[in-house]
């Protein structure tokens, strides 16, 4: 059993909230993909939060749609937002190309079990940030599409 | 007499007259900033002429500062004044702005500040970082407009993507702008990324074809 502070597997997923403001969009507010903003440490924030989905049950489609459910029960949740998810692997990767050793670790909290938090994130490297969002984060999962 | 609440050119209104629209100011070096770019830009002259009454109209303050949003009134409201804010600006140069991209830019200025959409740990849009945007798409002038988004602080960010390849500016208030490019260089992403002032954005920008994503 992964303990807090514990390391996620390397083969394991991670899925963060892409709020409607951190979606890169065509002039037409067509959604591209994710702004390399979405991966900016607040001043209060030690990591980013995501939800491991291999901590919920069933098949990957039913852990998408549980991390989603878990995420509308604790946050607020936009009708245009997206999910972004990442294998830790992926996530590990392009920190170690841009030269930084992330990590990220279970850090469950009381209403979501499932939080997890990636550490070690500079507060200003648009360059990692970049990665983030076009390497590791590629996949999107569109809010309105999961019921 | 029933009195409406003041409405901008958009046609949103205010959810409360707490504050009327007419006292969102403009920084005081914006008079003279914008002719400097407006000058650098190639206008006519007598254009120029024709734009300074339309900026001494502009109630001055003594910085950029005093065009925030603070954080007092509800949500609604602070995310009504930062949208009221950038529209005014925008407006009162609106005669030197195609109307069809006034257009659009408002109603993605309203879309970023949709109240559904909105996450209460963010900043409303600071005007000073809207300012240092205007400023930066004049000098740019790009035929190609970018889709729009905020950063936590409230700093609006651009973005233009060609073939796959993403350019992505952020404008902060001091009239500086974080940039980063990704592009695919032989099967490999490569990203380059730096903080310019915004007057030297194109310049830097240059030696990595800018004109590739701005251009139709």
């Amino acid at each position: 059993m992964t303990s807090k502070g514990q390391n996620l597997p390397d083969e394991d997923e991670v899925m963060r909230y892409i709020p409607w403001q951190r979606l890169r969009k065509d002039e037409h507010d067509n959604v591209l993909g994710v702004l390399p903003q979405a991966f900016e440490l607040r001043p209060e924030e030690n990591g980013l939060s995501v939800n491991w989905l291999e901590h919920f049950n069933g098949s990957r489609s039913d852990r998408i749609v549980s991390s989603v459910h878990k995420f509308r029960l604790t946050i607020s949740v936009g009708k245009k937002s997206r999910f972004a998810i990442a294998p830790v692997k992926e996530i590990r990767s392009s920190g170690e190309k841009q030269g930084k050793d992330l990590k990220v670790v279970y850090w469950p909290e009381p209403e979501n079990t499932s939080h997890s938090e990636i550490r070690r994130v500079p507060r200003e490297d648009q360059n990692l940030m970049q990665a983030l969002a076009d390497s590791a984060f590629s996949e999107l999962i569109s809010n309105s599409d999961i019921t | 007499m029933k009195s409406n609440p003041p409405v901008v050119s958009s046609g949103i209104r205010r959810p409360s007259p707490k504050r009327s629209l007419t006292e969102v100011t403009a920084p005081a070096s914006l008079k003279s900033n914008l002719l400097m770019d407006f000058g650098r830009s190639e206008i006519a002259s007598d254009t120029l002429r024709e734009l300074a009454p339309q900026l001494d109209k502009l109630r001055l303050e003594p910085s950029a500062s005093s065009l925030e949003i603070g954080s007092q009134g509800s949500l609604e409201e602070r995310l009504f004044d930062a949208t009221a804010s950038a529209k005014i600006l925008t407006s009162r140069i609106a005669m030197h702005i195609d109307s069809a991209w006034r257009d659009k830019l408002f109603r993605q200025l309203d879309s970023l500040h949709d109240l559904d959409e909105w996450d209460a740990n963010d900043a409303p849009m600071k005007a000073s970082s809207f300012y240092t945007f205007l400023r930066t798409m004049f000098r740019l002038k790009p035929q190609r407009k970018p889709g729009l988004g905020l950063s936590p602080k409230g700093n609006l960010v651009a973005s233009w993507e060609k073939d796959g390849d993403y350019l992505t500016v952020e404008f902060l208030p001091s009239e500086q702008t974080l940039w980063v490019i990704s592009r695919l260089n032989d099967d490999e992403t490569e990203r380059i990324a730096g903080q310019t002032a915004a007057r030297y954005l194109a310049s830097t920008l240059a030696t990595f074809q800018l004109d590739r994503w701005l251009s139709a």
